[in-house]
């Protein structure tokens, strides 16, 4: 009896136990259930927030189209990648700030960007049979932000000051010193003679000396002295903008946009997002957004070749591409087609020579060209005692950029026709010591331009400090180069660079894939014709 | 309590120390010529060479360190940027402020949303509201900032026109920076609490307030969530800090000029000045918040409190 009884309360508690596990079983199947509901609610939520957020109408769309009447505006928002570094376009060669000082100073002539050039603060320059001696005469009712008139003592202290800044050593390498003749003339002594100084002279601001003197170069640096002549004064500058305010006594006539707001945005992303806002009126966009900014008609868009080319450097004594051969087979093995629409989607100007005619003068429209072609590497490889290809170690390059992306490309030509290498990032400055250093095989990188073949120099000549400077040490380029900035005649200086440019394409040291473009979307309102680098505030208008 | 905080603020001068000196170590480790950075390929070497000696490169890396403290001992200078020439402190407090307000209002919204939901999906366990929170809080960690950034960008300044995209003027400003810098925060901060209120009310003394009839409101707010307290507090601490000097990503996406973004673009540019004073400035931020931390334990916690006294 006992005994049924136990065995009925194990039964009873059994079922119990079942009933509490089926129970247990049932509230974790339903919870579960309730897990995958929620999560498919918020999964979705979050699609369809990101769904929201990237679709491209905005409430901007209201916004009046441009044909409606409106007002015209005075002020302009702009962007700039990062905090000015120095308020003395002097003491600095940082492109960003640069492209906002040069808003703000002027030089005696001014650089259009096609290899040629006109005056600016000069009314006239005169050359002395031995190209040694350079007269300006200066342009009169110049005056400074600060309400001076510009005299010849400044513009004679604005050069000497500029010699002495290293900063400037790429202009001014053949000044030897500048002098006062009277209130409007100066003379410019050189140390040898220079064809491209009308050029350079663009880059050596001119500025007031009485301010100068009293503030020094630290002041200069981190203050705003008014100082400059450009059509645009300083007013603010901090961490997150820089405004600039109209020079009302601009010597060229008073500019028609009052105030020039450049915002410090340094993510492109964001860039782009405040442009579509309607919180920047003109934007060098992204090339990976081009394709949908440019087909949007809100915008005007226009894109332009750029005064800058990129390319593959070789080291001429690097373990593998000290060998000519070697260097032919890489610059025949890679299709600068295909490394632009890698590296730059396709948006730049696809050219095998550094120098192009279109912006340099003396860049020969002919010349030696390493056309793509897999075969004719194969066989320089073959020719070199690597039929069966080689590890080539190294694709140097500095990551972030489209650079790195150019490596990807690169990297994959060179391995159809059995070059082997390994693209290793590195930051800009570590791959500046690198290229000084010769620590180097295959380095991909790029370059601005001057509008003067002589920008080449830097790279050829043995004298040159520059970074990516190849230790070619061939005294008949530098001579070369020599008598080519020394020669006045343009038509002579082109015939010299003609034969210079032949020369060194034997080298096969920087098969060049591409100018890069700048990419312009801006304001259907606004009047802006693109250059290839830093545009003048003073060249737009708004209708 | 008073010897206590004395004591750490001494201790603070070592750990600066050490600080300074292993970001000096580090820097003189690295091949980049400031000299020649500064003023371009176009240089002379000569010229290269007189700004590196100008910076004090030419001497050895031990009196390059000696001169830089002696130098904040004495004069309290901490130098000047190589690269702008301000003053390392100018550079630094034209940050700071911006710095500060955003890991504030990041940890707010940490606060705001981590603890509360952390508090209810722990009283309220296994219910419909604790499942939301902690699948919402696995989905915002697992969210990269810089695309929750984007996300905000394009949703409120460019679909809704509500918000600006960059700037640090207003409060404006801050709103969405705020959100991508402490929305990912309150997700771990929603974990951390829930468990720590688990541990916390399944205590006795819960159960014996429970069964006094202290109303739960009052249990859970002034029992289990005071005990619970300690692991929140250092977690605030910890994450505050970080706010402070790592929210690069955030102070990119929002244009917004924090310590973070400096400190990265100083690195980039071997500043070594502006570098070792950015580190000392988060260090010292760290030690105070850290000093901050211990405090409030004392003040949560009255046997902490006591073991101060001693």
């Amino acid at each position: 009896m006992q005994k049924r009884i136990i065995v009925s309360q194990v039964v009873r508690e059994e079922r119990t136990r079942t009933h509490t596990d089926r129970k247990a079983v049932y509230v974790k199947k339903e919870r579960r259930k309730t897990m995958k509901k929620l999560l498919t609610i918020l999964l979705a939520a979050l699609m369809l927030l990101s769904v929201v957020a990237c679709s491209r109408t905005t409430v901007e769309e209201a916004a009046a189209p441009a044909t409606e009447p409106h007002e015209v505006r005075t002020d302009i928002n702009l962007v700039n990648q990062e905090v000015l570094v120095s308020l003395d376009i002097m003491q600095t060669n940082k492109t960003f700030t640069r492209s906002v000082l040069v808003q703000v100073y002027e030089g005696l002539t001014v650089d259009n960007e096609d290899g040629t050039w006109d005056y600016l603060l000069a009314d006239n320059i005169s050359v002395s049979d031995d190209s040694l001696v350079y007269t300006v005469k200066l342009k009169q009712g110049v005056i400074f932000h600060n309400g001076d008139e510009m005299k010849a003592n400044d513009v004679a202290f604005s050069l000497n000051r500029a010699i002495s800044m290293p900063f400037l050593a790429a202009y001014c390498g053949s000044i030897d010193h500048a002098e006062v003749v009277d209130d409007y003339t100066v003379t410019i002594y050189m140390k040898a003679p220079y064809a491209p100084m009308m050029t350079d002279l663009s880059y050596l601001p001119i500025v007031n000396e009485k301010l100068v003197t009293e503030a020094g170069d630290e002041k200069m640096a981190t203050e705003i002295v008014p100082c400059a002549t450009g059509p645009y004064m300083l007013a603010e500058n901090d961490e997150t903008h820089v405004k600039l305010v109209a020079h009302d006594k601009y010597h060229r006539g008073a500019p028609q946009i009052k105030t020039v707001n450049f915002k410090i945005i340094a993510d492109s992303s964001t860039q782009l997002i405040a442009f579509e806002a309607g919180e920047i009126d003109l934007l060098n966009v992204p090339t990976a957004n081009w394709a949908s900014v440019s087909a949007d008609d809100r915008w005007n868009t226009e894109i332009i070749a750029a005064n800058h080319y990129s390319m593959i450097e070789l080291n001429l004594y690097g373990k593998y591409t000290s060998n000519i051969l070697i260097r032919k087979a890489i610059a025949h093995a890679v299709d600068p087609e295909g490394v632009n629409a890698m590296g730059y989607d396709g948006l730049a100007v696809v050219c095998n020579r550094i120098a192009d005619p279109a912006f340099v003068f003396g860049a020969p429209e002919e010349g030696t060209i390493f056309e793509y072609d897999p075969e004719k590497a194969k066989q320089y490889l073959a020719d070199a005692g690597y039929p069966d290809g080689l590890d080539i170690g190294e694709i140097t390059v500095a990551g972030g950029g489209y650079y790195e992306k150019m490596a990807i490309a690169i990297q994959g030509y060179l391995e159809t026709v059995g070059i082997h290498g390994e693209i290793v990032t590195y930051d800009s400055a570590t791959v500046g010591n690198k290229a000084r250093g010769n620590d180097y095989e295959i380095l991909v990188s790029g370059h601005p331009l001057t509008s003067d073949y002589n920008f080449l120099r830097e790279k050829w000549h043995s004298a040159s400090n520059s970074a990516t400077h190849n230790d070619v040490n061939d005294p008949y380029i530098d001579e070369m180069f020599d008598k080519g900035a020394a020669e006045l005649n343009p038509e002579k200086r082109k015939e010299i660079y003609a034969e210079l440019d032949k020369y060194l394409s034997e080298y096969c040291l920087y098969p060049t894939m591409f100018h890069k473009t700048m990419c312009y979307a801006y304001d259907k309102n606004l009047t802006f014709s693109a250059v290839p680098s830093n545009y003048y505030v003073y060249n737009l208008k708004w209708n | 309590m008073g010897n206590y905080i004395i004591k750490r603020l001494l201790l603070m001068i070592p750990t600066l120390l050490i600080v300074a000196l292993a970001i000096f170590m580090l820097m003189s480790l690295t091949e980049i010529d400031p000299g020649r950075l500064l003023l371009g390929d176009a240089a002379s070497q000569e010229d290269v060479d007189a700004k590196n000696s100008e910076f004090g490169l030419d001497k050895p890396a031990p009196v390059q360190f000696f001169n830089y403290v002696k130098n904040i001992v004495l004069n309290g200078d901490f130098g000047n940027s190589w690269f702008t020439r301000k003053t390392v402190a100018d550079e630094l407090f034209a940050r700071i402020p911006t710095s500060l307000k955003l890991a504030t209002l990041g940890m707010l919204v940490t606060l705001v949303v981590g603890v509360p939901l952390g508090i209810l999906s722990a009283v309220k366990q296994y219910s419909f509201l604790d499942t939301f929170s902690r699948i919402s809080a696995m989905i915002i960690a697992a969210l990269p900032s810089f695309w929750l950034g984007l996300l905000l960008l394009l949703l409120f300044a460019l679909k809704l026109g509500w918000l600006p995209t960059s700037g640090d003027k207003s409060f404006l400003n801050f709103i969405m920076p705020m959100i991508a810098l402490g929305l990912p925060h309150a997700a771990s901060m929603l974990r951390l609490t829930r468990s720590s209120m688990l541990e916390t009310i399944r205590a006795d003394y819960i159960r014996t307030a429970m069964a006094k009839g202290v109303p739960k409101g009052k249990v859970i707010l002034s029992h289990a969530l005071r005990n619970a307290l300690l692991p929140i507090i250092t977690q605030t601490g910890l994450q505050f800090g970080a706010m402070v000097g790592g929210s690069v990503v955030t102070e990119k996406v929002f244009a917004m000029p924090g310590l973070g973004t400096k400190l990265v673009d100083s690195v980039k540019q071997c500043d070594v000045p502006l570098v070792v004073g950015t580190c000392l400035i988060i260090s010292i931020t760290y030690s105070f918040v850290m000093l901050a931390v211990d405090l409030l334990y004392a003040y949560v916690d009255p046997r902490i409190k006591a073991k101060y006294s001693k």
